[in-house]
């Protein structure tokens, strides 16, 4: 579930503006971290603790993303590759604040509104409420004129432009909210696992969500939920047929990083999606 | 918009050069309110770059641009666009995936429900919509292409997709039209179709401004002539003086 | 001081050798290597089986490590760009295939070494002393191969025929393919120098530090920074943005701490970004026409 809010925030901003990040994976971090911090360093509540992960990320999403959106779009790409590692390093290294390696433990269980949400099906229900808003937000945007500027976007900026669209604030904006659904995903997973640590959180992550997005289809609704399905559900088959876990984690990513290869060479679209990256 | 109704647009000692090569050297042109002007030259000889330059889509190296009293050079493409200058492009960008009424719509100045908020609750963006609708039926009508307003644009003939690029051009409500080749490599039935809305937007008082290669179609159109020769203007005038001088036909053909 | 000082240089010489390969490959086969991260490890690990398992000197061990790397640069461009740049892959497949493959590969290694972290063992590395300071034998051949493959280089694309062929390729590959350039043999001349390079750098760096499948991600990224601050393709001007970013490495580990060299990089490219819309010492960023 989780993994489905993150690969359709993914989507809003790769499949539907045609922006590749190689940074979700940042932005889950920051999300679960400010949420962890705050739940357990302030006593806040978790819904503050969301909201503001929410608030964190959209500013560090802007502060980012403002001066380097005006660079060509691969070369962005590179930006978000950059920004993901340092993230990653700020995590591991601010021991202050993060604490480093050793993580941050003893999550408490959500309280919302007085529902104590303490087993697996109060998880998956809130899980599931979340990532039905996180859609609901995707499908809003990209259905409204905002997304036809999007849609715009990723097959010609300059067309855009020509007619009079800002575009840097259409990717500013996309590329917040993307953040922002992230984030929201973030505290979710930090609430349920109750504990995390910097190595959630890599470039592999990142790349496991950008393989999602494009293994299930890229600017579509039910895309990237079926990546999020296929790629989710994969370690479990593996295990199914016996493989010891240490080369397990191995191959399932050799296994995606090949099923990447294949799609673009074959079906850039995704198993269900509707934009092929260019092609 | 209201201050720029009647500004003119003009530029001034304009210079650009690219990898050494001087693109525009010295460009002074002050365009006229309304009518037909036609930028004429062979082929490097800068009369895009003078477009991409009055447009926004590239910075000079030297002089200015001006739209009436306010300086344009400088600002991004896209302002320069809500300020009441549109233009088209040489090599045909659209979005082809997209119906042709998507396309237009897309241009259609100053919606509500691009902002984020408008996107996510939707207040009145309906009602702007289907003004929008109406307004981009209307605009395909008149370029000609009523019908085929659900088609993706991909699928139009090459004509057809350059009458839908000046349908996006006017859905921006630009009072001055920049083109670049409206009527190049179009079947000539088509030119004539093109050529007379060009009239009827004259008409209509706006300023359009084309690049073109075919002269038969400047004489039949253009009130004005610019012709152009690395990176110069070498003269202007009406097309029916300037097009008979010996060193234009010299500079096009030698 | 000095230590620092050769530190800086070593590392400036990585990255710089590392962009070069990576911005060839850019430029020629219009991909965004990203796969280029694997060459080292690999041309790493090919010298550690010939040094370690086979007992074999270090010389014969880096030349395996560099032809490994080449034919990995080969088997890439022939079988994943090559293949999709002819069905209409634009540079976002590609740079996507390539992530994919850079995947793969690290988890191959992964499977086939382990993932922790190991030592190359030879009689060869041995600590010298450069102007005051402690530098060991693959530092010091980091630094003369550096400038000595960056000035061949340099040479190459601009003196030779061949580097003329190269820049054509570079600059329009239709038009360079109608004026009878071989396209396909240059991209892959290109993409086997680049990772023979970059197969070279990882033996030494192994040599020099430790051993362990990711250990090419960070210098790829501080070479694709490099690579983008330096959009001209100039030599000068890469070498020029590969020693900032060494500096700035340093400067930052320096004053903070070693932890936060990557934040440096970083922050370096976020703020020439936000300075200028122009590479560093290159053409306009944005704004450029399309390919």
């Amino acid at each position: 579930m989780v993994y489905a809010m993150l690969a359709v925030s993914l989507d809003l901003l790769a499949g539907h503006t045609g922006l590749l990040s190689v940074a979700q994976a940042a932005f889950l971090g920051v999300g679960a971290y400010t949420s962890a911090l705050l739940v357990t360093v302030l006593g806040a509540s978790f819904v503050v603790g969301l909201l503001g992960s929410i608030v964190m990320a959209v500013s560090v999403s802007v502060a980012v993303s403002v001066p380097s959106l005006r660079l060509q779009d691969n070369y962005f790409v590179i930006l978000t590759f950059a920004f993901q590692m340092v993230v990653g390093d700020v995590l591991n290294n601010w021991t202050e604040v993060t604490r480093g390696p050793r993580g941050i433990p003893q999550i408490p269980q959500p309280v919302i509104l007085g529902w104590h949400v303490t087993s697996h099906l109060d998880f998956l229900i809130l899980a599931t409420a979340l990532t039905c808003f996180a859609y609901f937000v995707v499908f809003r945007v990209t259905g409204s004129p905002f997304g036809r500027v999007l849609h715009a976007i990723r097959e010609d900026e300059m067309f855009a432009k020509a007619h009079g669209k800002n575009t840097l604030y259409f990717k500013v904006v996309a590329f917040a909210v993307s953040a922002a659904l992230a984030a929201m995903a973030g505290s979710l997973y930090a609430h349920y696992i109750s504990y995390i640590d910097p190595t959630s959180f890599t470039i592999m992550e990142s790349i496991l969500i950008i393989s999602m997005v494009i293994i299930g289809g890229a600017g579509s609704m039910w895309g990237p939920l079926v990546g999020a399905f296929v790629l989710v559900t994969l370690p479990e088959a593996l295990r199914f047929v016996g493989l010891p876990s240490a080369i397990g984690a191995n191959l399932r990513q050799i296994i995606y990083g090949s099923l990447l290869v294949i799609m673009m060479v074959f079906r850039p679209r995704g198993l269900m999606g509707r934009y092929g990256f260019g092609r | 918009m209201k201050a720029g109704t009647m500004a003119t647009l003009k530029c001034n000692a304009l210079c650009m050069s690219f990898d050494g090569v001087q693109a525009l050297s010295d460009v002074i042109v002050e365009l006229p309110t309304s009518g037909i002007v036609a930028i004429i030259g062979p082929n490097g000889a800068g009369k895009t770059t003078l477009l991409n330059v009055l447009t926004g889509f590239l910075r000079p190296e030297a002089g200015q641009v001006f739209l009436g009293q306010r300086e344009l050079t400088g600002l991004p493409a896209h302002r320069i666009a809500r300020l009441g200058v549109a233009r088209t492009f040489q090599d045909l960008r659209l979005i082809s995936l997209v119906s042709l009424l998507e396309n237009v719509l897309l241009a259609r100045p100053n919606q509500k429900g691009e902002k984020l908020l408008h996107a996510l609750f939707r207040f009145g963006v309906a009602a702007e919509e289907s003004k929008n609708r109406e307004a981009a039926v209307r605009l395909i009508r008149f370029v000609g292409l009523e019908g085929k307003e659900d088609q993706p644009a991909g699928e139009l003939s090459y004509g057809q997709q350059k009458l839908l690029t000046l349908a996006c051009c006017l859905a921006t409500e630009a009072r001055i039209l920049l083109l670049d080749e409206p009527v190049a490599g179009v079947h000539p039935e088509m030119v004539s179709q093109i050529l007379a809305l060009l009239r009827k937007l004259r008409d209509e008082g706006k300023l359009v401004v084309f690049i073109e290669h075919d002269l038969g179609a400047v004489r039949q159109v253009a009130d004005h002539v610019i012709v152009m020769d690395q990176g110069r203007i070498i003269a202007q005038g009406k097309p029916n003086e300037v097009l008979d001088r010996p060193e234009i036909i010299e500079a096009y053909v030698g | 001081m000095a230590q620092m000082v050769l530190r800086c240089g070593v590392d400036a010489n990585v990255i710089f050798l590392l962009a070069l390969g990576f911005q060839l490959v850019l430029r020629t086969s219009r991909a965004l290597h990203f796969a280029h991260g694997l060459a080292p490890a690999i041309g790493a690990y090919s010298a550690w089986c010939v040094v370690s398992q086979l007992g074999g000197p270090l010389s014969l061990g880096c030349l395996c490590g560099m032809f490994a790397a080449g034919l990995f640069g080969i088997f890439v461009e022939s079988t994943v760009y090559g293949p999709l740049r002819r069905c209409g892959g634009t540079a976002r497949t590609l740079l996507v295939a390539s992530i994919g493959v850079y995947v793969v590969g690290q988890n191959a290694l992964s499977i086939a070494f382990g993932d922790h972290a190991m030592v190359m063992r030879s009689s060869l590395i041995a600590p010298l002393n450069l102007l005051g300071a402690g530098a060991t034998t693959p530092q010091v051949i980091i630094l003369v191969g550096g400038l000595l493959i960056g000035g061949v280089t340099h040479g190459a694309l601009t003196r030779a025929a061949f580097g003329l062929r190269v820049r054509s390729l570079a600059n329009d590959c239709e038009l360079a393919g109608l004026y009878g350039v071989p396209t396909e043999r240059i991209v892959l001349v290109t993409m086997s120098f680049a990772s023979v390079i970059a197969g070279f750098i990882g033996v030494l760096m192994a040599c020099d530090g430790d051993l362990s499948p990711a250990m090419g991600l960070n210098p790829l990224l501080c070479a694709m920074v490099a690579a983008l601050l330096a959009e001209s393709g100039r030599i000068m001007a890469l070498a020029a943005s590969s020693t900032a970013i060494s500096c700035a490495q340093k400067a930052m580990g320096w004053y903070l701490g070693a932890r936060w060299q990557d934040t440096a990089v970083f922050v370096m490219l976020i703020v020439c970004c936000g300075l200028s819309t122009t590479g560093w010492l290159g053409q306009k960023m944005c704004r450029r026409r399309s390919l």
